[in-house]
């Protein structure tokens, strides 16, 4: 099960995902389902461990982290 | 053919930008920032990397900060709208384009005023003071060129960047004639806004436009739409850079700026300028032999200018000459305003227009050689 990492734009999570890489954390760009209650589309990246770590990662890099969830929660 | 109009846009383009160009369309033309499928996200991925380019080549931070738009125009259009309001006044050169001027008369029936301060090619300090005459306590943005695209001519606007930030004034440059061949390093910069044409020096397919927001005012959006972000929302996201790319991007075009950033880098933007100049430089030395060719500045000197050269032929009108260029020698060069007119208007050419030669890094000696000995036949 994948471990979802929302992000504000598709530019974000581009970035993100180039920012986890040099942490050594594979990601993958996704978009993330519309069918989440609030009606949004957007994109994020999925992870398959180290979530709080990756999230923390982010976060100190400036890219500001929307929401994160298990995939099958979205 | 010579093809001496890459102040225009550069021709021809390296073959990385055709084969980048095709590919896009051939292989991955889903539509970016949208759908969610692997096509997509390729896609996606190769307009995040040419901002990522981008950002690396004139050393920007964050690449959500490298906004495509259609042209330099647009780009100028959304910093000059976007910031400007009621009651404002905003400082431009006397060597700006019409991508400046226009948008600026414009703003002068929303109550905006303007001011325009000569620059003196041969004297900096003289530029410095002309532009301080100018501020007054309404004074919200500065807009100077990097470079004439008439006469080649090199404002001081790191110094008048610098200066407006002492102020507290928003400093936009526009970078048309200049990306790729002047070295911007935005990370030690006053330049809040910087605007760019993908088609000139940079080698991009023309429809490519950069707007490289350096500071923490973003612009009002000229354009709101879909961007493929929070389409729950009505309202325009304020996030960087969907907040100005509404509706489907360039992508084939984006792809082959991303190819083009790549040769210039390859190639060096100090290598590419020196060359070119050295190629105004010819041309100059060879035209001011001939008694009957006017020149409008000095012997151009090396980081003053950029490669860019303006004259005419005394008695002859310059669209005459720049035909019988094309048709007789298949020489491509420009003649007319180019337009520029504030910049025509302090050389006292408004009336006459110039012919406009601008090498790229493909011209070579040989070209410069066969272009002034095509003008000498045609002038004696």
């Amino acid at each position: 099960m994948d471990n979802l990492i929302k992000l504000s734009s598709l530019t974000s999570a581009m970035r993100a995902k180039d920012i986890l890489k040099q942490h050594n954390i594979n990601s993958k760009v996704a978009r993330i389902s519309s069918s989440n209650g609030k009606g949004n589309c957007s994109y994020g990246l999925k992870i398959n461990n180290r979530l709080q770590e990756a999230v923390s990662i982010l976060r100190n890099n400036g890219i500001k982290v929307s929401g994160r969830a298990l995939e099958d929660m979205i | 053919m010579i093809y001496l109009d890459n102040g225009a846009t550069t021709f021809p383009k390296p073959a990385s930008v055709m084969s980048a160009v095709n590919n896009a369309i051939k292989y991955f033309s889903a539509n970016p920032g949208r759908g969610g499928h692997k096509m997509a996200i390729k896609a996606s991925e190769i307009v995040y990397n040419t901002r990522i380019k981008i950002a690396e080549l004139f050393k920007v931070n964050d690449p959500s900060k490298i906004i495509f738009t259609n042209n330099c125009t647009t780009a100028l259009n959304t910093v000059i709208k976007g910031i400007l309001k009621k009651g404002d006044h905003v400082i431009i050169s006397s060597l700006e384009h019409n991508a400046v001027l226009r948008p600026i008369e414009k703003l002068k029936n929303s109550d905006i005023s303007y001011s325009i301060f000569e620059v003196d090619e041969n004297n900096d300090e003289k530029t410095i003071d002309n532009f301080r005459n100018c501020i007054n306590e309404n004074t919200k943005l500065a807009v100077c060129t990097a470079s004439s695209n008439v006469f080649g001519i090199k404002p001081p606007y790191e110094r008048i960047c610098a200066l407006c930030h002492q102020y507290g004034i928003l400093t936009c440059v526009d970078a048309a004639q200049s990306g790729g061949v002047f070295d911007f390093n935005l990370s030690a910069s006053s330049i809040d806004y910087l605007c760019l044409a993908g088609h000139k020096g940079l080698y991009g397919p023309m429809g490519t436009g950069i707007m490289i927001i350096n500071c923490d005012t973003v612009p009002n959006s000229l354009t709101e739409g879909g961007t493929g972000s929070n389409s729950a929302d009505y309202n325009q996201p304020l996030v960087l850079p969907d907040r100005f790319e509404s509706g489907t991007v360039n992508f084939p075009g984006i792809a082959g700026l991303g190819a083009g950033i790549d040769f210039v880098k390859s190639y060096g933007i100090e290598k590419i300028y020196k060359h070119e100049f050295n190629l105004v430089q010819s041309i100059y030395s060879k035209l001011n032999n001939f008694d009957n060719i006017e020149l409008y500045s000095d012997y151009p000197k090396y980081g003053y200018y950029a490669p860019v050269i303006s004259f005419n032929v005394k008695g002859r009108d310059c669209e005459e000459i720049a035909e019988i260029l094309s048709e007789k020698y298949n020489i491509a060069v420009r003649a007319g305003l180019h337009c520029a007119p504030l910049a025509h208007k302090s050389k006292k050419t408004l009336k006459i227009g110039t012919i406009r030669a601008v090498p790229s890094v493909f011209t070579t000696n040989q070209d410069i050689i066969r272009f002034v000995s095509a003008l000498y036949k045609i002038i004696t």
